[in-house]
């Protein structure tokens, strides 16, 4: 791998990973928004 | 006022995806290539605000962890469990980003440096802090040991911090950088920390809603309790 291989590695892992756990959070209240509809 | 606050979170997480954008597109197009190192060079405009970040995150996890101890308001775990989660996700990309770039400068993907081995320790600390809250059962119980816990795990922070200068360390401890390139750095600042801002208030929420469920739920368990009770 070249050194511009590496770089775009470590970009798109990193961008990877925080739109994962920002849309985890999003989902935990869209859930709690879902039970709270059907009470 | 739902409806009001949704417009807003929708336009905040706008305004962090654009920043995410353009921040991209300058590390692309705008910042110039760096001689030494090559392309690689690159990731640091990413490492140092999420680093920072890290470090800001841990820090919230220590005042929310004292605000425990001394007032014993369940808020104050709220944010100081959202904070030690987004503590973890940050600094599991100083991690990786700092493996990649080893990767490349050095040619491995891992030495025991100083500042690499006390940035994983912390990294330890923040994850044994997020594993063991739900083998705690009572919230209050939960609550104090975790406190306690966020208030020594703190210490390594400034470890981390001061590694490369009390001790030899392989890790670079300053870069040269021409004006595209600063501008590149500082640029980056704004995207990380929105969305550092963005998901600890977001997870914050979520824990308060969460306990509120929780209570809820006991609470109608209780009354469903009394009421067979008061049958039989």
């Amino acid at each position: 791998m070249t050194s511009e291989h590496y770089a775009v590695l470590g970009y798109v892992v990193s961008l990877i990973i925080l739109a994962g756990y920002g849309l985890k959070v999003y989902v935990g209240h869209r859930r709690l928004n879902h039970r709270d509809g059907h009470k | 006022m739902t409806r009001k606050r949704n417009n807003l979170l929708l336009a905040y997480w706008l305004i962090t995806l654009a920043a995410f954008v353009a921040t991209t597109a300058m590390v692309i197009a705008y910042t110039p290539t760096e001689a030494t190192m090559g392309p690689v060079q690159k990731i640091f405009y990413i490492h140092l605000p999420v680093a920072i970040n890290t470090f800001v995150g841990a820090l919230v996890v220590f005042v929310a962890s004292i605000g425990y101890l001394w007032q014993r308001k369940m808020w104050w775990d709220d944010l100081a469990s959202a904070a030690a989660r987004v503590t973890v996700v940050l600094c599991s990309i100083v991690l990786l980003t700092g493996m990649t770039w080893g990767k490349s400068a050095w040619g491995a993907w891992w030495t025991w440096s100083p500042r690499l081995t006390f940035s994983l320790v912390l990294w330890l600390l923040y994850v044994v802090y997020v594993m063991i809250r739900p083998s705690i059962d009572s919230a209050h119980r939960r609550a104090i040991v975790s406190a306690v816990y966020g208030v020594i795990a703190f210490l390594d922070v400034p470890l981390v911090w001061l590694s490369t200068r009390l001790m030899p360390d392989i890790h670079p401890t300053s870069i040269e950088m021409t004006g595209p390139m600063k501008m590149t750095l500082l640029a980056w600042f704004v995207p990380v920390t929105l969305w550092t801002v963005g998901t600890l208030v977001g997870r914050y929420r979520l824990n308060v809603r969460q306990r509120a469920a929780q209570r809820e739920m006991e609470q109608e368990e209780d009354s469903q309790a009394a009421g067979a009770g008061g049958v039989a």
